[in-house]
């Protein structure tokens, strides 16, 4: 297990690599270099000039990939100048509060398509696992971005039930954490219905080709309740790819947010991303970008390693 | 999914002669209810799009300042939006460039990930490891950021948004292909073709593609429905198409800034037409993958 660990990680160093030498391909392709990068709106022929002599943006490419890494490595992702913050820090604010949606996203998705692909498996071909699959089948199309402003327009607006948008009430001074759960339903509802709709097809196809096996055939003939079979002997055998499934949705799962995280308005890493892009404000951009690859990489990496150890049939 | 396509011969000769079965693939496609249901949502969505405007000859543009903000009603069917614009004339004018930009990056996308593909699995050895590690690379950062990053940097007309969103979403089109090809190329035919001296080119384009192109026909449908929700969510956020045409996603991006007032006419709409967009092509890409698909086919 150590050395498959170990293994694994190495692995994943050459993509992680990858992935900074595209966000430097990316700064170098922003129309006027990297130095406008840094200036922004401000760039002139003459300051970028400059910029490019005093940072040795004149040397050759390779040299400057160098010290870009290395820099990078010791945690200076560069300075924002819409923010006049260093893009870490800025960073390091708001992407607990963007993990804190993701991460309850998941678990909330999790649970819930467990119960419906269960369900769907359990009672296959039903009229109630088609009428199921239709109303997943119309999920899996809807576009996030209408599913956050249908919900935003029935249960704030109309219904006046949870706030709109943001993540604590302006005209309360101390929100509290019952304030910040309220503010998280309605992003996280609509993050959780854009991920449902793959989580539990794939959990109901997988229940169904576990069903038919010998030993789940052996639990019924033991005499065993239906529901102990269901869960006891079926389930947790068709819960392992569910793990690698999540791993691999990581992308998705970023990608939702950020357009969630602007329609709430809730101040995550999405919308810094969001906001950073209407301003030009490069750093922020390859910043993020680098570190979203970074933790998706990181992601299936610690999907794959809880894989093996929760799977006692492999053995490395 | 990735979605095995046995060689055309062999589609043939594995079905029996006396089957009723129709045998040309749009006729399996009809065959299918939801391929039916795919296909006339679609042909609704262009007809209504295109056609459209040619019979409700409103324009979309006219601002009626003192209509604003108006729920429907006769003159002004969806109602009108918060400069007086027929949301009707809107929608399906926004309809062409959300369906045609759909279709144009879709199809972009698709050479580029063929090609690439192609080369990935023909070439082998260690070209085939850099390109797909390339690909892994691409896999790990989620495709909207990158969009929105060159978006920010280049202010792209359609033309260049077409190129930008080609350039971003081909890799899944190639992992696809590639494993094909490399699947392809050890059968007999290609043995034989290059055993009488074939070039290289004529095997890869000629031979491989023509057997590749049942898988890349369902993935080209799949890649249209795609495209339609980035550009959707592209322009939704503020970004991608530029203004002053409409599109779906923009339109819905300005129905926000109303949700007080409870103008669902505004919010509706627009949403709807995206989800038919995209559900119908989803119905229609597997209805077209199981008329290719031979297994599926003899099991009936």
């Amino acid at each position: 297990m150590a050395r498959y660990t170990v293994q694994r990680i190495l692995q994943s160093v050459p993509t992680m690599l990858g992935i900074t030498m595209l966000s430097f391909l990316l700064m170098h392709i922003v129309p006027g270099g990297p130095a406008s990068v840094m200036l922004g709106d401000k760039a002139t022929p003459q300051l970028i000039a400059q910029i490019n002599r005093s940072l040795g943006l004149d040397r050759p490419l390779y040299i400057q990939y160098g010290v870009w890494l290395l820099q990078l490595i010791q945690g200076n992702l560069g300075y924002a100048y819409s923010y006049h913050q260093s893009v870490m820090s800025l960073i390091g604010l708001n992407l607990p509060r963007t993990l804190v949606l993701v991460v309850t996203a998941i678990v909330i998705s999790h649970l819930l398509a467990i119960v419906i692909g269960v369900f769907q498996a359990a009672r296959k071909e039903s009229r109630l696992d088609h009428g199921i699959t239709v109303v997943i089948y119309f999920l899996y199309a809807m576009p996030t971005f209408w599913l956050g402003v249908i919900l935003i327009s029935i249960f704030a607006v109309s219904l006046n039930w949870l706030p709109s948008g943001g993540i604590s009430n302006p005209l309360n001074p101390n929100p509290g954490f019952f304030s910040f759960v309220q503010h998280l339903i309605l992003p996280a509802a609509c993050l959780v219905l854009g991920t449902i709709p793959g989580w539990s097809r794939y959990l109901r196809s997988s229940m169904i080709e576990t069903m038919v096996q010998d030993y789940v055939r052996t639990a019924h003939a033991k005499g065993l309740r239906k529901s102990t079979v269901l869960f006891r002997h079926a389930l947790r055998n068709s819960l392992l790819p569910l793990v690698t499934l999540a791993g691999l949705s990581l992308p998705g799962l970023f990608s939702g947010a950020l357009i969630i995280e602007t329609i709430f308005n809730y101040p995550g890493m999405g919308l810094l991303f969001w906001t950073a892009a209407q301003n030009r404000d490069y750093p922020i951009l390859l910043g993020i970008v680098t570190l979203v690859g970074i933790l998706t990489i990181v992601g299936n990496l610690l999907a794959d390693l809880v894989y093996g150890w929760l799977d006692p049939r492999i053995k490395y | 999914m990735a979605v095995t396509s046995p060689p055309a011969a062999e589609l043939k000769a594995t079905r029996p002669r006396s089957e009723s079965r129709a045998s040309s693939p749009f006729a399996r496609i009809w065959q299918q209810g939801l391929g039916r249901a795919g296909l006339l949502i679609v042909g609704l969505l262009i007809l209504f799009c295109f056609v459209g405007p040619m019979i409700y000859t409103q324009d979309p543009y006219a601002m009626h300042l003192i209509a604003i903000l108006q729920p429907p009603s006769p003159a002004f069917p969806l109602g009108t939006n918060n400069l007086g614009r027929n949301m009707l004339a809107r929608l399906m004018l926004g309809g062409q460039t959300s369906l045609e930009v759909g279709v144009a990056s879709a199809v972009a996308a698709m050479v580029v990930g063929v090609v690439y593909g192609m080369i990935s699995g023909f070439a082998g050895g260690w070209v085939d490891v850099v390109m797909m590690r390339i690909i892994d690379v691409l896999r790990s950062v989620p495709t909207l950021f990158i969009l929105i990053f060159l978006d920010s940097a280049f202010r792209p007309s359609a033309l260049l948004l077409i190129i930008l969103i080609a350039l971003t979403s081909w890799h899944g089109v190639s992992r696809l292909v590639r494993a094909e090809i490399l699947s392809l190329k050890e059968m007999p035919f290609i043995e034989a073709a290059r055993t009488i001296g074939m070039s290289r080119t004529r095997i890869l384009f000629v031979h491989l593609l023509r057997n590749v192109m049942a898988t890349l026909v369902v993935a080209a449908t799949f890649m249209v429905g795609d495209a339609v929700l980035i550009i959707a969510g592209l322009s939704f956020l503020g970004l991608g198409l530029p203004p002053p045409a409409p599109n779906w996603g923009a339109m819905l991006a300005n129905s926000m800034a109303y949700l007080p007032q409870n103008s669902w006419w505004l919010i509706y709409p627009p949403g709807i037409a995206i989800l038919a967009t995209v559900l119908s092509i989803n119905f229609l890409g597997d209805a077209i993958r199981k008329a290719f698909d031979a297994r599926l086919n003899t099991r009936g």
